[in-house]
C-alpha cells in the first residue's frame, strides 16, 4: 500500500499558489531526505550481508553440535533413582559470546542461520520482483500505450489476477508444484505470477496519462517509430514509478516467500532435494519446536526482525519515490524548529498564514504612500501596508511579494495585474491568510475596517494578521469573500451544491432555519441565472460557466464587504467571461461590494475596474486610475504589457511586445527587475531598487527611475492623462485612440 | 505550383469520439461528434486561423490535417493529391505541428539537443552535420547563442523558449505546411507577440502554410490572413481576416467579437446569443448555433444552412444569407417529409 | 448499474480462474506431484494408506475419465455448492467449511472495520496536524507496515499470550477453552470465545492499520491542497468541516485501492490463524496441507476467493455510493 494508483496517475500541480517559479523547482532531491538514506543504508546492510554472509558466518548453518551447544536437562521422572534410566531434553543456549543469537534445540548456530538465510531470502524477493516488473510493463505499458482492444483484453488479464488472493493462490500453486521449495528461482517465478497486476494497473494508468501527453504525440508526429517512442520517450518518464512498484514488489515477494517457507512450503533444508535456509523457514522451525512456549526468543526473533527491518527499508525507500513523483507529499508542513529560525508567531495551522514576530515593521516607512493615495474616493475596506510574502525559509526563501501597499476601497473595483509569478495571487490571498506554508507572511500589515452589510458579522478595523483564528473565520465569506479561477476544483466534488451552500450558511449564519438556508440558496443562484433545482446537482453536473457562476452565488450569499477574484474568467470562453463579468459589475452595482480583481488579462481589465494596480516579480511597479493607466502608462512594463494586445480594429500593423522573458524569482536582477528587458533602462536602473511613489501630485503612483531625478521622460510614457467623464468606466479617450464604436450588424 | 491548389486541404472532415463518461472502475463510453464535415485549406505563405470556443473541435481538425487521428468521413489533400493512408514519413516530412503546451510537449527527461536531433535523423536531413543543423534550428527560432540552449533540460527553460524549441523541432524536417494548435495560450501575455511575430517571420520568408488553433479573435486578426471560424463542431464563417473582424456575418461570430475584450470599446458590448455551446454527444439538428441565435427561424431547427458566399472568400454558413424565396422553397420542400421531425423534436424540449 | 454488473463480471471470471488453476494445476505438472507429496508427507507421518487413496482420487489418478470430465463434473458439483469429501475429517467440505467460517468472518470483519476506521482517522490527522509530533508515527506506521502478521503474532503471544512466557494475561491458542467450556448459548462460552478473540484481532488489527494509515494520510495531503479545501478554509467553515470535505474525497481512492488491501489482510490472517491454532478456514488450510487432504485445501481456497471477491465488491458498491460521478454512470 506504499504506491497506490491515484497519486500517481495525478499530474503534479501546484496547489492553491499556481506560481510557476515554485513548480519548476522541482529538481531532483531524492538522496538528500532523511527516509531515503536510512532506507539505503538498511538495503545496503542487508546487500552486503547477502553477498559475504557465507565468509563472515561463524559456523556453517547446518553445524551442529548435539553435545555442545544444547543444555542437558534431565527430563522430571527419569534418571537415578527413579527406576527409569536417565533421559535428557535440550534446551538451547541464550545469547552468549560463542553464540552471539544463541543457539537453536537441535544444537545449531542462529547467527550463521540467518546470514545464510538472508541470502536466499533477498534473492528470491529481488528475482520475483523483477519477473513481475517485467511482466507488469509488458502487460501495463502495452495496454495503455496502445489502448483499445489491447488495453481491454490485458486490463481484464490483470484485474482477474488482481482480484484473486494472492498468497491464498500461492500457497496452493506451491503445494501443487512439490519441487518448488528447493528451487528458488521456480518459488520466485510463481510468487511474480501472483504480485505482478498490481503494478500493471499502475504503470497502465500512468502510461495512459502520458500517452497523451504532447511529446508523445509530437514524438509521433515527427515520424518516431512506436517502438523508440516507448523505449526512449516513455519508458525513462516511468522509471520512478516502475521503481516504487519495484521495491513494492520486492517487499510483497519478500513476505511472501517467508509466508509459504512459514507453512512449510518454502522447502526445507532438511528435506530432500533440500532446500536453502531462509527467514520463513527459521521461523517454522522455531515455531514448530516450541520456541514460544520456551520462551527462546532469540531463535525467531532475529528472523522476524530482519524481515520487518528489510521491508522498512524497502518501504522508506518508496516513501522518497512517491514524494519524488508527487511533491506534494515533500512540502511538509512547517516545522517547529524551521518556524522559531524563521521567527514566526503562528502555529503552522492549515488555512491561516503563518505570519512572522517581526511583522509589521515596514508599515511607519510606507505609511507615507498610503496617506498620499488617502485623498481619493470613498473610504477604504481593506488595506494593504508594507506586506512581504516568502516561499519557505531562511536562505532559500524565494521573495513572492515584497513590500506591496494596496488599498481597496469601498464599492471600488480594484485590478491587480501581472504575468504568472508576479505574485498578484500571493499578494492577495496572503491580505486573508489563505496561503499556505511553506509561504511565510514576513512582514507588513493588514487592515480590514469592516461595516457588516446586514449588521451581522465582525465590526471595527481588524488587523487581518494579528487575528486569531476564529477571528478569521468569521471574517472570512461572511465579510470577504473569494473566487478562484478553477471553478473546477473550488467546489467540491463528492457533495451536491445545496449542501455546500448549507455547510456555509450554517456556520455564519446560525439562525436561519433548513428551510430559509434552502431558500436563501435557490435566491442566490437565482440571481446568477442558474434554476435554483441546479442545488441538487453535483460539481461535474454542471458546465464551466455554470460552475463559476455557482461559485460566485456562493461567494455572494452573505453579501460581504469585500470579493477577492483571481482570474474568475480566466479558464472560461470568451462569451461566458463576458457574461460573468456583467453579471459582476451588475451585482457589485447593487449591492456594493469592492472587488479585487486580479487578472493577467489587462485589456479585459480596463473594462471593469476602476483602478488598476500592476505588479512585476513581486513588486508594486505602477498604480491609477484604469483610464489612465491603459491610454497613459507611465511605467516602461506597462507600456509594453498594453502593446501585447493586438486591436480588434483599424489597421492591421507589426507589434512588438516585450522582449526576453519574465523574471526568475530566485534569481532576480540586480536593481529594477524589469531593466533587461526595458528599453529606457538608465544606469541608476540597473543598480537601485526604485519604490511606488506618487506622480507629482496626481492620483497615481509609479515605481521608475525616469519619473524621479532629471531624467528626461520618454514620450510614451508622457502622454496627458485622459479627462475623466463620469465617475467610473467610461473615459472619453484623447486625441487618436477615438475610434468609432465597433458595429455588430448584418 | 498553381496558386489554385492549396498545399494541404481538409474535405468533410467528420470525426466521432467515443468518450468515456464517470470514472473509477465505473465508467461507460458515449460518441461525441466533434467535428462534422468541416473543409479547410492552407496555402503556401498564408496564416489560415481557426477560431472557436473550447470544445468547438479546432484541435480535432489540427490533428486530424496532421493526420494524428483518422477522419470517420472525409478526405485530406497534400498539394492536391490524397494524404497517404497511416502516418508515413514521407507526410510528417511535409506537415508538422506545435502543440498548446511548452511545458508537456517537450519530454522532460530529454534535452534540447535530442527533441531537435531525432527528426533530423529520422528523416536524414543533418547532412552529416547535426550539430550545425541543430544550431541553425535554434538560431532559425531566435534562440542565440544557441551553445546555450542545446544542452538545456526542458525545465531550465521559459515557457516562450520551450514554444520556440517545440517550432524548432517542427521546423526540422523543412516541411511545407506547419499546424500550431494554440501556441502561444499557454504564454505569459508579454512574450505571446514574440511567437506570433516568429510564425509570421516564417510564413513570410520560409512560405509556410500555416495552420493557426486559436480561442483569441483578436491574435487571429493579427497573425492571419484567413480566419475560420467553428461552433459545435461544425465551420460557421470564412474570410480573410479584417473582412471577418470587421463586416462579421454569422451571428455566432458577432457574438464572439462582440464578447472578446477591447479596451477601445466605449460602451459595454451587447451580447446577442447567451448561452454555452451544445453537447455535442446529441448536438441540435439543422444549424446547431439556432438555440442560442436571436435571429433563429423555423428552417435553422430543421435544416443545416448552405455555405453562401457573400463576397470573395467570404462565405457564411447561415439562412439570414440565403435569398428569402429560395429559403420558402427549401422549407417547403422539407415541410413535406420534417413534419414529424419536427414534432419529435419540440416533444423532447 | 451496468457498470457494476462488469465488474461483477470481472469477479466472476477472476473466480473461474482461480478455481480453474487449482483444478488444472496438479493434473498438468510434469512428474508424479503424488508421489512427492505422498513422500513427503509420510515422512511426518501424516498420510497413511486412506490418505494416499484419497489423493490419488482427488487428483485423478487412477481414474479412467479425461480430464475434460473431470473438470466438468468439478465445475458442476462446485455450482451445487458440493466442495467434495474431506478425507481426514471424513465429512463433506462444504459443511466443514461451514463450521470454520464464522471464525474466520468474525475475525476478518471486525479486525478489517477497526483497522480501516482507526487507520483513516489517524490518516487524516497525521495529515491535518503536519509538522507536529503526530509526524513521528510516520517511521512507527512504516515499521509496523513491514512486520510479517504472524512474526507479529509471535511476539504478541511472547509478551501477551498465556502460552508465551512474560504476561500471560490473554489466552493464546484456540477459538475458545476446549477444556472448560461447551460451545453453546452459555456465558462462560460466550467469554471465552471473545478473550481468545483478543489476541488475534489485535494482531490483525495492529498489522493492517498502519496501511490504511499511510494510504490514508498521502491521500489527505494530496487532497488538502485541492483549491476546494482552500475555499472552504476561505469560508470560514469549522476545522472539522474542512476536514470531513478533504477526507471524504481522499478515502475515494483508498477504496478503490481496497482490492489489494483486503487480499493482504486476507492472507495474514491465515498466518495468524495457524499462529493461535484459531479454528478457522486459515488454520484448517494449513492443518489440511499438512494432511495432504487436497479436497478440503481446494476447497478452502475456493472459499478465500469468494470471500474475497466479495470484500471487492462491497468496495466498489461503497465506492459508488459516496462518489456522485460514479454513482452517475453505474
Amino acid at each position: 500500500m506504499t504506491i497506490d494508483s491515484t497519486t500517481l496517475t495525478q499530474a503534479p500541480v501546484a496547489g492553491p499558489t499556481p506560481e510557476p517559479i515554485l513548480r519548476t523547482a522541482r529538481i531532483v532531491r531524492l538522496p538528500r531526505s532523511p527516509k531515503v538514506i536510512a532506507g539505503l543504508v538498511i538495503l545496503a546492510v542487508f546487500g552486503v550481508v547477502a553477498i559475504i554472509g557465507r565468509w563472515i558466518s561463524p559456523y556453517s548453518p547446518n553445524q551442529t553440535d548435539p553435545q555442545n551447544w544444547v543444555q542437558h536437562v534431565l527430563v522430571p521422572g527419569t534418571g537415578p533413582g527413579t527406576g527409569f534410566p536417565a533421559n535428557y531434553y535440550p534446551l538451547p543456549f541464550p545469547p552468549s559470546s560463542a553464540h552471539w543469537l544463541g543457539t537453536t534445540v537441535f544444537a545449531q548456530d542462529v547467527l550463521s542461520q540467518v546470514l545464510a538465510s538472508t541470502q536466499a531470502t533477498l534473492f528470491v524477493g529481488l528475482l520475483a520482483a523483477a519477473i513481475a516488473t517485467c511482466l507488469s510493463i509488458l502487460f501495463g505499458v502495452s495496454a495503455g500505450y496502445f489502448g483499445g482492444g489491447t488495453d481491454e483484453v490485458l486490463s481484464l488479464v490483470s484485474n482477474v489476477f488482481l482480484a484473486i488472493p494472492g498468497l491464498p493462490l500461492l500457497i496452493v500453486l506451491a503445494d501443487y508444484v512439490p519441487t518448488a521449495g528447493s528451487s528458488i528461482f521456480l518459488v520466485a517465478i510463481i510468487i511474480a505470477v501472483t504480485a505482478w497486476a498490481y503494478s500493471s494497473r499502475v504503470l497502465r494508468a500512468q502510461t495512459l496519462s502520458l500517452r497523451n501527453r504532447d511529446f508523445v504525440e509530437a514524438a509521433r508526429v515527427s515520424g518516431e517509430g512506436r517502438i523508440r517512442i516507448i523505449v526512449v520517450e516513455l519508458l525513462p518518464n516511468l522509471i520512478p514509478i516502475v521503481a516504487a512498484s519495484f521495491l513494492f514488489t520486492t517487499l510483497y515477494a519478500i513476505y511472501a516467500y517467508v509466508a509459504i517457507a512459514f507453512l512449510g512450503l518454502g522447502g526445507s533444508p532438511t528435506s530432500s532435494p533440500p532446500g536453502l535456509w531462509n527467514w520463513g523457514e527459521m521461523l517454522r522451525e522455531g515455531f514448530a519446536n516450541n520456541a514460544i512456549r520456551g520462551g527462546w526468543w532469540w531463535w525467531w526473533a532475529p528472523p522476524g526482525l530482519c524481515v520487518a527491518l528489510l521491508g522498512t527499508g524497502l518501504a522508506l525507500l518508496n516513501f522518497g519515490i512517491d514524494e519524488f513523483i508527487n511533491p506534494r507529499l515533500r512540502a511538509a508542513g512547517l516545522t517547529r524548529r524551521a518556524a522559531k529560525k524563521a521567527g514566526i508567531v503562528s502555529r503552522a495551522k492549515l488555512g491561516m498564514t503563518p505570519v512572522a514576530a517581526h511583522h509589521a515593521q515596514a508599515v511607519s516607512r510606507s505609511q507615507a504612500g498610503i496617506t498620499a493615495s488617502r485623498e481619493v474616493g470613498p473610504e477604504p475596506v481593506l488595506e494593504i501596508r508594507g506586506l512581504c510574502v516568502d516561499y519557505g525559509y531562511g536562505e532559500e526563501a524565494v521573495h513572492a511579494v515584497v513590500d506591496c501597499d494596496l488599498v481597496l476601497r469601498r464599492g471600488r473595483v480594484l485590478g491587480l495585474a501581472g504575468e504568472s509569478g508576479s505574485g498578484k495571487t500571493t499578494l492577495a490571498l496572503a491580505a486573508i491568510r489563505l496561503l499556505r506554508s511553506p509561504a511565510v507572511i514576513t512582514d507588513g500589515q493588514v487592515l480590514f475596517h469592516s461595516k457588516p452589510v446586514g449588521g451581522e458579522g465582525p465590526s471595527g478595523t481588524i488587523d487581518m494578521l494579528a487575528a486569531d483564528a476564529d477571528t478569521l473565520r468569521a471574517v472570512r465569506w461572511s465579510e470577504i469573500s473569494v473566487v478562484l479561477q478553477s471553478s473546477m476544483n473550488a467546489l467540491n466534488p463528492v457533495i451536491s451544491i445545496g449542501a455546500q451552500f448549507d455547510d456555509m450558511l450554517r456556520v455564519h449564519r446560525p439562525h436561519l432555519s433548513r428551510t430559509a438556508r434552502h431558500e436563501m440558496s435557490g435566491a442566490m443562484l437565482e440571481l446568477v441565472g442558474i434554476n435554483p433545482d441546479r442545488l441538487r446537482s453535483y460539481a461535474h453536473e454542471l458546465s464551466g460557466g455554470m460552475r463559476q457562476r455557482a461559485m460566485i452565488a456562493m461567494a455572494l450569499a452573505l453579501e460581504p464587504q469585500v470579493m477577492i477574484l483571481d482570474e474568475p474568467t480566466t479558464a472560461l470562453d470568451v462569451v461566458t467571461q463576458r457574461e460573468i463579468l456583467e453579471e459582476l459589475i451588475g451585482l457589485r452595482d447593487r449591492l456594493g461590494f469592492a472587488a479585487l480583481f486580479i487578472t493577467h488579462d489587462l485589456s479585459l481589465l480596463v473594462e471593469i475596474a476602476d483602478e488598476i494596480a500592476v505588479m512585476y516579480a513581486g513588486r508594486l511597479m505602477e498604480r491609477a486610475p484604469a483610464a489612465a493607466l491603459f491610454n497613459a502608462p507611465r511605467l516602461p512594463y506597462t507600456h509594453g504589457l498594453i502593446h501585447c494586445f493586438p486591436p480588434m480594429h483599424g489597421q492591421r500593423s507589426r507589434m512588438d511586445g516585450i522582449p526576453g522573458s519574465p523574471p526568475d524569482l530566485r534569481a532576480l536582477p540586480k536593481g529594477c527587475a524589469f531593466n533587461p528587458r526595458c528599453a529606457w533602462a538608465l544606469d541608476q536602473c540597473r543598480h537601485d531598487v526604485p519604490h511606488l511613489a506618487p506622480l507629482n501630485g496626481s492620483a497615481r503612483e509609479v515605481a521608475c527611475w525616469l519619473h524621479r531625478g532629471d531624467a528626461k521622460v520618454p514620450a510614451e510614457l508622457a502622454r496627458p492623462d485622459p479627462v475623466i467623464v463620469a465617475e467610473r468606466g467610461s473615459v472619453a479617450p484623447p486625441g487618436n485612440l477615438a475610434r468609432p464604436p465597433h458595429e455588430v450588424g448584418r | 505550383m498553381s496558386a489554385n491548389v492549396p498545399v494541404l486541404e481538409g474535405r468533410d472532415l467528420t470525426k466521432y469520439f467515443w468518450v468515456k463518461q464517470g470514472r473509477g472502475p465505473l465508467a461507460r463510453r458515449v460518441p461525441v461528434h466533434a467535428v462534422d464535415r468541416v473543409s479547410v485549406r492552407l496555402d503556401a505563405g498564408k496564416v489560415t486561423a481557426l477560431v472557436g470556443e473550447s470544445g468547438a473541435g479546432k484541435t480535432t481538425v489540427a490533428r486530424l490535417l496532421a493526420r494524428i487521428i483518422k477522419p470517420d468521413k472525409g478526405d485530406v489533400l497534400l498539394a492536391g493529391r490524397p494524404a497517404p493512408s497511416g502516418r508515413p514519413r514521407s507526410y510528417a516530412a511535409q506537415v508538422q505541428m506545435v502543440f498548446q503546451d511548452p511545458f508537456a510537449s517537450l519530454n522532460p527527461v530529454h534535452q534540447v539537443r535530442h527533441h531537435l536531433v531525432r527528426p533530423l535523423q529520422i528523416h536524414h536531413m543533418a547532412n552529416g552535420n547535426v550539430d550545425a543543423a541543430v544550431a541553425d534550428l535554434l538560431r532559425r527560432v531566435a534562440l542565440k547563442p544557441p551553445g546555450n540552449f542545446t544542452g538545456k533540460f526542458p525545465h531550465e527553460l521559459s515557457g516562450g523558449q520551450r514554444q520556440r524549441v517545440a517550432i524548432a523541432r517542427a521546423l526540422a524536417v523543412r516541411p511545407r505546411v506547419l499546424i500550431a494548435d494554440e501556441p502561444v495560450s499557454m504564454l505569459d501575455v508579454s512574450i505571446r507577440l514574440g511567437v506570433l511575430n516568429l510564425l509570421a517571420d516564417l510564413r513570410d520568408k520560409e512560405q509556410l502554410a500555416l495552420l493557426y488553433v486559436t480561442h483569441d479573435i483578436a491574435s487571429a486578426r493579427y497573425l492571419a490572413d484567413t480566419i475560420v471560424v467553428m461552433y459545435a463542431g461544425q465551420l460557421v464563417e470564412t474570410a480573410p481576416s479584417a473582412s471577418l473582424t470587421d463586416k462579421p456575418a454569422h451571428p455566432y461570430t458577432q457574438l464572439l467579437l462582440s464578447a472578446a475584450p477591447d479596451p477601445d470599446r466605449a460602451q459595454p458590448p451587447h451580447l446577442e446569443g447567451r448561452g454555452a455551446p451544445p453537447s455535442l454527444s446529441a448536438p441540435p439538428s439543422g444549424c446547431r448555433f439556432h438555440p442560442r441565435c436571436p435571429f433563429a427561424m423555423d428552417i435553422c431547427k430543421r435544416q443545416v444552412p448552405p455555405s453562401i458566399a457573400l463576397d470573395t472568400n467570404h462565405i457564411a454558413a447561415c439562412w439570414l444569407h440565403v435569398d428569402p424565396a429560395e429559403r420558402q422553397a427549401n422549407e417547403n420542400g422539407q415541410v413535406l417529409t420534417a413534419g414529424q421531425p419536427l414534432d419529435n423534436e419540440s416533444k423532447k424540449r | 448499474m451496468r457498470a457494476l454488473l462488469r465488474r461483477l463480471g470481472v469477479y466472476v471470471l477472476a473466480a473461474w480462474v482461480a478455481i480453474t488453476v487449482s483444478f488444472l494445476l496438479p493434473r498438468v505438472v510434469p512428474g508424479n506431484p503424488v508421489a512427492g507429496a505422498v513422500a513427503r508427507a509420510s515422512q511426518s507421518g501424516n498420510c497413511n494408506s486412506q490418505c494416499v487413496i484419497a489423493v490419488e482420487e482427488q487428483l485423478g489418478y487412477n481414474t479412467h475419465t479425461s480430464v475434460w470430465e473431470q473438470y466438468v463434473s468439478y465445475i458442476g458439483n462446485l455450482a451445487h455448492g458440493d466442495l467434495g469429501h474431506s478425507w481426514s475429517e471424513n465429512a463433506p467440505v462444504g459443511s466443514l467449511i461451514l463450521s470454520y467460517l464464522p471464525w474466520t468472518l468474525g475475525l476478518l470483519v471486525i479486525a478489517t472495520t477497526v483497522s480501516f476506521v482507526a487507520g483513516t482517522a489517524i490518516g487524516v490527522l497525521m495529515a491535518w496536524r503536519r509538522g507536529s509530533w503526530f509526524e513521528f508515527v510516520l517511521p512507527v506506521a512504516t515499521f509496523f507496515q513491514a512486520l510479517p502478521y504472524f512474526f507479529l503474532a509471535l511476539v504478541l503471544v511472547l509478551i501477551f499470550g498465556q502460552t508465551g512466557t512474560l504476561l500471560k494475561w490473554f489466552p493464546s491458542l484456540f477459538g475458545y477453552d476446549i477444556y472448560a467450556v461447551t460451545p453453546g448459548a452459555n456465558l462462560p462460552y460466550v467469554q471465552s470465545v471473545l478473550s481468545h478473540a483478543i489476541l488475534p484481532a489485535v494482531t490483525v488489527i495492529l498489522a493492517s492499520v498502519a496501511g490504511f494509515i499511510l494510504a490514508m494520510r498521502n491521500q489527505m495531503v494530496t487532497t488538502m491542497d485541492e483549491d476546494f479545501v482552500v475555499v472552504a478554509e476561505a469560508k470560514g467553515l469549522r476545522a472539522r468541516t474542512v476536514i470531513w470535505y478533504a477526507a471524504r474525497n481522499a478515502l475515494l481512492p483508498v477504496i478503490s485501492n481496497f482490492t489489494i488491501a483486503i487480499s493482504l489482510v486476507v492472507a495474514g490472517q491465515i498466518l495468524v490463524e495457524i499462529v493461535f491454532n484459531y479454528p478457522g478456514i486459515g488454520f484448517h488450510l494449513f492443518d489440511a496441507l499438512g494432511k495432504l487432504d487436497y479436497s478440503l485445501v481446494q476447497g478452502i481456497f475456493v472459499v478465500i476467493t469468494l470471500i474475497v471477491l466479495a470484500a471487492n465488491l462491497l468496495a466498489d458498491v461503497v465506492y459508488v455510493m459516496i462518489d456522485p460521478r460514479a454513482r452517475q454512470a453505474a
